[in-house]
């Protein structure tokens, strides 16, 4: 009897494992299962409601809109999204509940494999450019362009191109950044330091840092993306038009010009002007600018808040100047990066994602992420009075001396070569003798691009 | 009778369903779908393009994969001798300690610590700036050093930090062997005068064989399919320096979106693993069965 009971009781464990283990398969989403359950209880217990009954109580539901990012870590933009998602809901009942992904890379997977599934992200993070092209080429974006038109008058031409292709606009830019050199005012004031406006001065300020003991600039491979940093200046310091053509795929990484550049680079590294590419951007940077052990840090305006003031670097220790061309021709330009959210074709809620964006899009929109991490609204119509005065100071000579505005190489040049391409660099800092072999495997990597054209 | 024999093995079948079930869902699937991908182009968002063995004769021409199949090697080669080697000596030292439970605690406590945070402390162990190991360095004048960016000494770098980690497990495994050794057998070695490097090398050590095939066979997986530590540590860089198999395998999946040549890896490595962890546990067998 003891036994038979054992036996079924055991039968039922198991039974009750294999159907629990066949819902558990079946991903829900809160809402989802909210939606679900709301379902059931209304077939159980009530027969008698109406489907105008139900139809009336979803209406009531507040809807979720998913975002997936990658900037949960360093730097973290969580908080900031979560108030977006605050402001929409009180305005239009639609919430968006970001979700962080700890590193770049599985975050990239994780939305291409999501894009073409009914589980696609209503709204996620991005980059702009040739990161959006292989999206859009298979369908996976939901365009935007209608929204753009709307909002024309408030965005310039150049922005809209980097996210415009074959005349059809995708996602939007809630914020964008410069990319300046931080320098250390303390450091600076003691050795009677100013902010260069040449080479020659830059390269005199390079000079007294060192002979005082203070690394000059910080340098990076740890996380593999910071190696394009000094790159992308020292070839848009060499020619604007050649940064350009050498993302587009028109000048060989073996040009004469291309090499000269990395040999001003090379000079640069030979100096020991830079720190030792061990240094973490995100960890070390900071520690060794705060205890005046390093002069400039070269990165986007976004740096200044999520970084320097995050890791308690006081603010009025922090400047920034624009950093000169070596190549006097080159004239003044800066890199620009754009911060693009996208709307997934797929969206489950897709209508509500587009309503938002218009929304973000928005001079009053635009400006609440803005707002929190003290960086640029895209919006040109945008309220700036949040920006600290070193970042309208930035701003302001962009625009009153006309500098060139390129796009950052993460995204100017298509991914496949620039994913390789961050290693080869990395390996040129490593080994700045290497630098014929480097230009040469650059150059294999951007022909088997371009070449499967 | 007959009907008795029907239930009892519908139960059982019933019992094992579950896991049967677990394991054709999360293991079997994946895996031929994972070989099936890597005779394929593909970029995880496009329509997949058949290209028969490409994948795997690019694996051959790869310059990376041969680094990457080298850091691998040295990988194995390193936990075989430390890890390994070292866990078997702590265990053989500890055994009968006075304090034995406290040092055995000692060497595993870095065990319960996950592979992220164990990347992450000896990260900043290892940072040149602000690193403590570099600041010891210079308490005796000695330059800074660039752990984890100077080739090959990146790779040394990371094997350190996971023997500091692997050590543990060895040693308990070991100290498991060593508790089932039937102490008649070393006594009546030391009576007949045999000294404790005697009695180690022709009692002690031959007893442990079965142990030590599952420590072995253990360390050469882990070592293989090594990932995490890179991962947090280096992400295989410098300039893919510090690579191994494992994180080839994801660079070119996840990093370049190259499905199907990752797959192609993951099945190479797949097949290096089995065909070496069965090699030695056959010839164990073998030797097991002449022994007894």
């Amino acid at each position: 009897m003891k036994l038979i009971f054992r036996k079924v009781f055991c039968l039922f464990a198991v039974l009750l494992f294999v159907l629990a283990f066949g819902f558990g398969c079946k991903k829900t989403t809160a809402a989802e299962t909210t939606a679900a359950a709301e379902t059931t209880a209304a077939e159980t217990t009530a027969a008698e409601s109406t489907t105008a009954e139900t139809a009336a109580t979803e209406t009531t539901k507040a809807v979720v809109l998913t975002m997936m990012h990658d900037k949960g870590g360093n730097p973290n933009f969580q908080p900031y999204y979560e108030l977006m998602g605050k402001t929409t809901k009180d305005l239009f009942g639609i919430d968006i509940e970001p979700v962080p992904y700890p590193t770049t890379d599985v975050f990239i997977s994780t939305v291409r494999a999501a894009l073409s599934t009914k589980e696609a992200p209503d709204l996620f993070t991005w980059w702009s450019t040739y990161r959006m092209k292989d999206l859009i080429d298979q369908g996976l974006l939901a365009e935007t362009t209608e929204l753009w038109d709307k909002h024309k008058d408030e965005y310039s031409q150049g922005l809209r191109d980097a996210f415009t292709f074959n005349g059809k606009s995708y996602g939007y830019s809630y914020t964008q950044e410069y990319w300046p050199v931080w320098y250390n005012k303390d450091v600076f004031s003691k050795l009677n330091l100013s902010e260069p406006t040449n080479w020659d001065e830059f390269i005199k300020v390079c000079d007294t840092l060192k002979a005082n003991g203070i690394t000059p600039m910080a340098q990076s491979v740890q996380a593999r993306w910071p190696s394009f940093i000094m790159f992308e200046q020292m070839i848009i310091g060499q020619s604007p038009d050649l940064y350009d053509d050498l993302s587009a795929g028109k000048v060989k990484y073996t040009d004469e010009k291309v090499k000269k550049a990395f040999e001003v680079w090379k000079d640069l590294i030979n100096k020991g002007y830079f720190t030792d590419p061990a240094t973490d951007l995100f960890t070390d940077t900071p520690t060794l600018f705060g205890q005046d052990k390093l002069g400039m840090v070269l990165c986007g305006t976004w740096y200044y808040e999520s970084v320097f003031v995050a890791n308690n670097v006081p603010e009025e220790k922090i400047g920034a100047f624009i950093l000169p061309s070596h190549n006097s021709e080159a004239g003044k330009c800066i890199v620009l990066e754009m911060s693009p959210i996208l709307v997934s074709q797929n969206a489950p809620h897709l209508e509500d994602a587009l309503k938002v964006v218009d929304y973000f899009m928005s001079a009053e929109g635009n400006a609440i992420f803005a707002k929190e991490n003290r960086s640029y609204p895209s919006n040109m119509k945008s309220d700036t009075s949040f920006l600290p005065e070193i970042k309208v100071e930035i701003a302001d000579t962009v625009k009153n001396e006309n500098y060139r505005i390129l796009n950052r190489y993460w995204e100017a040049t298509p991914t496949p070569i620039c994913e390789a391409a961050v290693d080869k660099f990395a390996e040129f800092i490593a080994k700045p003798d290497s630098l014929d072999k480097v230009l040469k495997d650059l150059d294999e990597i951007a022909n088997k691009y371009w070449e499967g054209k | 009778m007959k009907k008795n024999n029907f239930m009892n093995n519908f139960i059982s079948y019933l019992f094992i369903s579950p896991a049967f079930l677990l394991v054709v869902i999360l293991l079997l699937i994946p895996m031929f779908q994972n070989v099936y991908y890597s005779f394929f182009n593909w970029d995880g968002i496009s329509m997949p393009v058949f290209n028969g063995f490409k994948n795997y004769i690019a694996i051959f021409r790869d310059v990376d994969f041969r680094i990457s199949f080298q850091n691998t090697l040295l990988w194995v080669a390193f936990t075989l001798i430390f890890p390994v080697m070292g866990g078997l000596l702590i265990a053989v030292f500890l055994r009968g300690l006075k304090f034995e439970n406290f040092f055995k605690s000692i060497f595993y406590i870095p065990l319960t610590i996950s592979f992220v945070a164990t990347g992450i402390m000896w990260n900043y162990m290892y940072s040149r700036e602000i690193g403590v190991i570099n600041s010891i360095l210079e308490l005796f004048r000695i330059d800074k050093v660039s752990w984890l960016v100077n080739v090959p000494l990146n790779t040394f770098s990371l094997l350190i930090s996971w023997t500091w980690q692997q050590i543990g497990v060895n040693m308990v495994l070991f100290l498991m062997g060593l508790s089932s050794i039937p102490a008649e057998q070393t006594e009546a070695a030391m009576i007949e005068g045999a000294n404790r490097w005697q009695t180690f090398i022709h009692i002690i050590f031959p007893m442990l064989r079965p142990i030590t095939t599952v420590v072995i066979v253990m360390a050469l997986a882990n070592s293989f399919k090594v990932f995490d530590l890179i991962y947090v540590m280096t992400r295989g860089g410098p300039y893919r320096s510090s690579e191994t198999l494992a994180m080839t395998m994801f660079r070119e999946t996840f990093t370049m979106s190259n499905m199907g040549y990752g797959a192609a890896i993951s099945v190479v490595l797949s097949v290096i693993v089995i065909a070496i962890s069965a090699g030695y546990i056959k010839s164990m067998l073998k030797k097991d069965l002449l022994y007894y």
